[in-house]
Parts: structure tokens; sequence; C-alpha cells
């Protein structure tokens, strides 16, 4: 009986012991989620940085909502940046500041935000987090957006591990009061550096010349320039034969053209060889040696006596053809719409201290013959050189 | 035994590894201020080549790459000679900047490697000049010169700096005239200034005939030729003549004889009697020694009165005629007609 007695008190204890535990079991979760659903997270939270690159300086934009939750106060903020994960209370680790979490200690507050009108504080950074207070609590009656912009944050220099394409997080807590005590929100952001992809491209050297006759027009380039021969046509003592008025059927004139990126300038230079009957023995400036005498002189004309024997060639115009404004190419003063030659020596003609945008000389020659000048037929050939300097 | 021999070798591969790092070049520098200029650009000839270019930096230099490409100047694509270049009788004339090098035997034909003995640079400015280089067969086309200096000196191993330039063949220019043959020559009583378009007249009027005094009178004459034969003027005509009644022409040079049946010329600037001037103008060409007597005078039709031997500027002749009569000639209007023909000789 008495055992009786005590295996039922016993076994009632046991039962009610087991019912609380039975209720507290089926009650222990909807405790902690109650809890829990006291910190809630802020939502559209975003840290924009201006730059991904690593190491660099970069203004970080925080911004994120804070929920009303009735009554509540709000009065800081902080933003921790972790190596780890985003998960707010979980322990932040990192290798060091400025590595894998950004440095802050040269960060500062953009401005004079606020939050629901009051003023937001720049409390200042503690290693890895960076404190927010407000100038007084405030209770916001909906949802609030909290946005600042940190500047002169250096992003992760991801010295220790190599890898640039680097993950790091934030934590954000808000607080309900102005020292940072009693956490009511929180959230986590993930944010990286990133490799930055440099693009390279070479441009190669290039220098396009030719020298014709004829430019057909057809395409400012030296696709449509032709030929190679400029006919003086037949000269008679006291009068001048030029290329550009068409002294004979030929109505060509000389054309060269030059089109070079070299960066350092260009010049172009030509040799002549004597004006002269083939075969001639040309000797000085005498008019019988079979030789046209050179216009040693430059002049705007060439002489029209029958006492004077020379020929000549001049740049009446510099065509440009590209696309930058302006002429490049400056010819040489003595050929600047004025008629001389050399023939004992290469010669600079025109040159430019930078690149050369399509442009041609249009090269006219003249020549006049003495009365006592041999006949024959005189030809001089002229060799065009380009030269870049890249 | 094994794994020490391993781990030395693991440990040579490392520093092997390293110093690799350290002494080869990850990245060639750019030659600057990089020109080749050849002193000719005309296809398909033997010419001179300069080359010159700035160092970026200081180096041990022991070759230098000069190679010529048709496609393109980037070191990184394959190299197409450019069509009809010929280097391989190249010559290095002249060097200054870094100096000591010659031409290195595995050079091509679109290939010139200097070498000289590796040596720390000093020079930033380096000029090298070739000659007999062909050029490329076509003209107005560009072409390409890789340049590139490497511390070996065979121009292998890894490329201390480099850069290339782009130059052009260009078509020659041909100015061609001619000059006809010339023969100016004009024949009147007055020419000024040389000039033929200034001949005017052709009446010499000598005047009333008197056996007491010659009469005289003068034409004029200019020739020039560019024949290098130079000219003949030939005097063509009949002495003085009324009807069947002549002057006696002067077969040969004699002076004036008022009372004598005379008639001459000369082309001299006669004192006895005064007539005539002496040749003038810019040329050389003298009056035949028959009619260049002062104060002589003869007339014979066919006589070259003038000439020149060469081509010839400008010569204006005076032609001075005299006449004498006698008692018995006959009186009437006297004349003649007058050819003066010039011949040039080509």
């Amino acid at each position: 009986m008495q055992d009786t007695l005590l295996t039922s008190r016993f076994g009632r204890v046991v039962s009610w012991v087991q019912i609380v535990s039975l209720i507290t079991a089926a009650l222990l979760p909807a405790i902690i989620i109650t809890s829990r659903a006291d910190a809630l997270q802020v939502e559209q939270r975003s840290i924009e940085i201006s730059t991904s690159e690593a190491g660099a300086t970069a203004d970080y934009d925080i911004s994120f909502d804070v929920p009303d939750t009735g009554t509540e106060n709000i009065g800081s903020f902080r933003v921790e940046f972790c190596d780890n994960d985003p998960l707010p209370g979980e322990t932040c680790t990192y290798t060091a500041v400025g590595d894998d979490v950004p440095d802050l200690s040269t960060a500062s507050l953009s401005g004079s935000p606020t939050f629901n009108g009051v003023a937001i504080n720049d409390t200042g950074e503690t290693s890895e987090s960076y404190d927010f207070a407000l100038a007084s609590t405030t209770d916001p009656t909906g949802d609030t957006t909290f946005a600042v912009t940190l500047t002169g944050v250096v992003n992760p220099a991801n010295t220790t591990d190599g890898d640039n394409n680097n993950t790091f997080y934030a934590r954000v807590y808000v607080y309900s009061d102005t020292g940072f005590t009693t956490e009511i929100h929180n959230g986590g952001v993930a944010m990286s550096t990133a490799e930055q992809i440099t693009v390279t491209a070479r441009v190669q050297e290039r220098l396009e010349f030719c020298v014709g006759d004829t430019d057909a027009n057809s395409a400012n380039n030296c696709s449509d320039v032709s030929g190679n021969d400029v006919d003086l046509g037949v000269l008679t003592p006291a009068a001048a034969n030029y290329a550009s008025v068409n002294p004979s059927t030929d109505t060509q004139i000389g054309h060269a053209r030059l089109s070079t990126n070299a960066f350092n300038g260009a010049t172009i230079q030509y040799y002549a060889t004597e004006m002269q009957v083939s075969g001639a023995t040309c000797s000085g400036t005498d008019f019988t040696d079979q030789c046209l005498n050179e216009k040693t002189v430059s002049a705007a004309t060439i002489a029209s006596s029958s006492s004077t024997e020379e020929w000549g060639m001049a740049v009446t115009s510099l065509v440009d053809d590209g696309t930058v404004a302006g002429d490049e190419l400056t010819v040489a003063a003595n050929y600047d719409n004025a008629y001389h030659i050399v023939t004992a020596a290469s010669t600079l003609l025109a040159s430019s201290t930078s690149i050369v945008d399509n442009e041609q000389l249009e090269l006219d020659f003249g020549a006049t013959a003495h009365t006592i000048t041999p006949t024959g037929i005189y030809s001089s050939t002229l060799t065009f050189v380009a030269t870049g300097t890249f | 035994m094994q794994r020490a021999i391993v781990s030395r070798l693991t440990a040579i591969a490392t520093l092997l590894s390293l110093l690799s790092f350290f002494v080869l070049p990850t990245h060639a520098a750019d030659l600057t201020q990089r020109s080749v200029a050849p002193a000719s650009s005309e296809p398909l000839v033997a010419t001179e080549y300069t080359v010159e270019f700035d160092l970026p930096g200081s180096s041990t230099l022991g070759s230098i790459s000069v190679l010529f490409c048709g496609n393109s100047p980037l070191p990184e694509e394959p190299c197409t000679p450019p069509i009809g270049l010929d280097a391989s009788g190249a010559g290095l004339i002249t060097q200054s900047g870094e100096t000591g090098f010659s031409i290195d035997g595995s050079s091509t034909a679109n290939h010139i490697i200097l070498s000289r003995t590796p040596a720390v640079t000093t020079a930033t400015t380096l000029s090298y000049e070739f000659n007999n280089i062909v050029s490329p067969q076509t003209a107005n086309q560009s072409y390409y010169v890789r340049l590139a200096t490497y511390a070996s000196i065979d121009a292998t191993g890894s490329v201390i700096d480099d850069g290339s330039v782009a130059l052009s063949t260009a078509q020659q220019l041909n100015v061609s005239l001619y000059v006809p043959p010339y023969l100016e020559f004009c024949v009147g009583v007055s020419i000024v200034g040389q000039d033929c378009t200034s001949a005017n007249g052709n009446q010499v009027n000598v005047g009333a005939l008197s056996p007491d005094a010659t009469a005289t009178g003068f034409s004029k004459f200019l020739a020039a030729t560019n024949a290098s034969g130079g000219y003949t003027v030939q005097v063509a005509g009949t002495t003085m003549a009324s009807g069947n009644n002549v002057i006696t022409r002067l077969n040969s040079p004699a002076s004036s004889q008022p009372g004598s049946k005379q008639f001459g010329i000369n082309l001299r600037g006669n004192t006895s009697p005064s007539v005539g001037l002496e040749p003038s103008g810019p040329g050389t060409a003298q009056p035949n020694p028959k009619y260049n007597q002062l104060n002589n005078f003869a007339f014979t039709s066919g006589d070259t009165v003038a000439n020149a031997p060469t081509s010839n500027d400008k010569v204006t002749f005076t032609a001075s005629y005299i006449a004498n009569v006698d008692d018995e000639l006959p009186p009437g209007r006297y004349s003649t007609t007058l050819t003066y023909i010039c011949t040039g000789s080509f």
C-alpha cells in the first residue's frame, strides 16, 4: 500500500514534470522566435563603393531602411566590416584592417545627413567598425531610410591572400539609444573588391607616302595618285613654262601625299638630278652645256627672259584631306609658293613636328630657256623621301 | 638518398625561378625617337639607310636587330619580308652613340643583326648607317622596320628595348621639257634694244651720188641661235644699178675712193666715211673678216658677212653701205635689193 502510494505520488510528480516539459518544449521555439522577431532586419540595405580597386581610397554610400515597429526609439547605428560573414552577432574575423577589411582610419562622414530629421553625427571608427549617433533619439512613424556617405575609406588591399577578387562583409546594427547599447535591428551586406581589367591596344606604326603626277580625287589617299611624268612642254626664250598652266598636252603637276602617325614628326626631302639632255656634262651656270641651270634664289616666278636659263619647283598649295584641323606640314620657305631647286644634295621640302594627317603637297615646276640653250629633250628625276620619327 | 637529391633539385629550381624573376625583364621598353631614313625612296635600287633611335635607359647591349617586314611593324606578328628588299649585301658605314658593332654573319636578306661584345650602354642616341640595301620593288608602298636591342651578341634571348618604324617607297617624278632648235633673225633699218620685234624699215636711201663725196647708208640685222654649230649670215644681191648702168662692186676690201665707181659694205663703225656701228649685243658673233675691216668695204653676192661658230646670243650688226661714182656714170635711179640669209648649224 505504502509502495503503491509512493508509486502513485511519484508517478504524479513525474507526470507533472512530463507535462511541464512538454509544454515548455512546445513553447520554447515560440519564445525564441518571438525574441528574434524583436531584432528586425533592416531592409533595402546596400553599401555602394565608388571603386572596387584593391587598396584604393573610395567613398562608401551606406543605405538601409529602418523598419518602424511602433514606439521604438532610434538612437545610433554601427557598420562593422568583417571578412568571415555578414551575420550580425557572429564573431567578426579578419586578418588585418586594410588587408581584408577596409581601413576606416582616414574615413569621414560626408555632408550633414539626417535620419527622420535628426542630425547624424560622425562618431568615428573603432578598428573595423564605424559608428553614427543621432543627435537625439527619434521615433519614426514609418520605415525610414538611413543614408550616409563615408569618404576616405581605403579598400582592402588583399595583401595576405593576393587575390583582388575578394569578398568582404558589412554588418549593420541599429540601436534604440545614442550610446550603441540596445540593439534593435540589424542586417548584413556583402561587398567585394575586384581585379581591375587592363585593356591594352597597340597602334602600329604607319606611314603612307606616295608621289605621282595625277590625283584622280576619287579617294583622299594614295590609292588614286598615279603617274610620274610632268611635261613642261616646249621652251622658247623669253618665256617661262609652268606645269600648272598646261604648257603641253600634259596637264599634270606633281603630287606628294603623306599620312603618318609618327608622333615625333616627319620630313619630306627630295633629291633632284640635273635637268639635262641625256648624257650631257653639266658645267656650272653655263648656258650651252645642255643642262638647265638651277633656280638658286627662291622667287615667286621663273624668270621670263631670253638671257636667263633656269628651272625650279614650288609647293603651290598644301591640301589637307585629314580630319585633324589645320596643316601639320610646314613647307620649307624656299618652296612655299616660290620656285627653287637644288640638285647637289638631298633637301628638305616640308616637315612636321607631330603626326601628319593625310596632307598633300601640290608641286609645280617651271623653266625658262636662254637664247642659246641647246636644243634637246631635258629631263630631271626627282626622288622624294618621307621619314617619320616614331 | 633520393629524398636528398629531390630536395636539392627543388631548392635549385626555386632559386632559379626567383633569379629569373629579378633578372629577366618582363616587358621590353620602347625605343624612342626612332627613325629609319633611306637615302632614296626609289624602288629596287641599292641605297643607304640610316637607323636612329634613343635608348630609354642604360642596359647591357650586345646586339641590335634591324628587321625589315612588309606586312606589319608589330613584333608579335610573323614577319613577311618586303618583296625585292635585299640587305644581304649591306655594309655598316657609320655608327655613333654605342659603337663597336659589326654585321653579324647570321644576318639575312631582310634581317640585319649588329653585334659587339656586350657592354653597358652610356649613350642615349644611337645611329647606324648602312649602304647597299636594295629597297622593295613596289613604288608608293609602305614597309616596316622592327628594331630591338639585346644583351646577347646575336639578337637572341630577351629583348631589352624595341620599337618599329614605318617607311615607304615612292614613285619618282620625271620632269621633262623640250628646247627646240631656235634661231632668231631679223633685218631692218632700225632695231632697238636687241629686240627683233622693234625691227623696222627696209629702204636705205644713200642720197644723191656724186664724184666728190661718198654716199652712205646703213641697215641692221640681228641674229641669235641655240644651234650648237652656230650660224652664218650671208648677203645676196647685186651691186647698185640703174638699168644697164652699174656701180662697180668692190670685190675685195678697199677704202672709199670718191670719184671712182665703188659699191661695198662692211659691218663696222667706220670713220672714213663716218658710217655704221660696231656690232653690239651679248653674243659673240663677229663679222666675216672680209667685212670686218674698218673703213674698208667690199661686196660679193653670196658672201658670208657674219658668223658665230657656236650657239650665240643676240648680236645686232650694222651693215654700212658706200657708193662712189665717177664723172661718166649716167644719171638715173640706182638701186639694189640685198637679201640677208641666216643659217643655223644645229
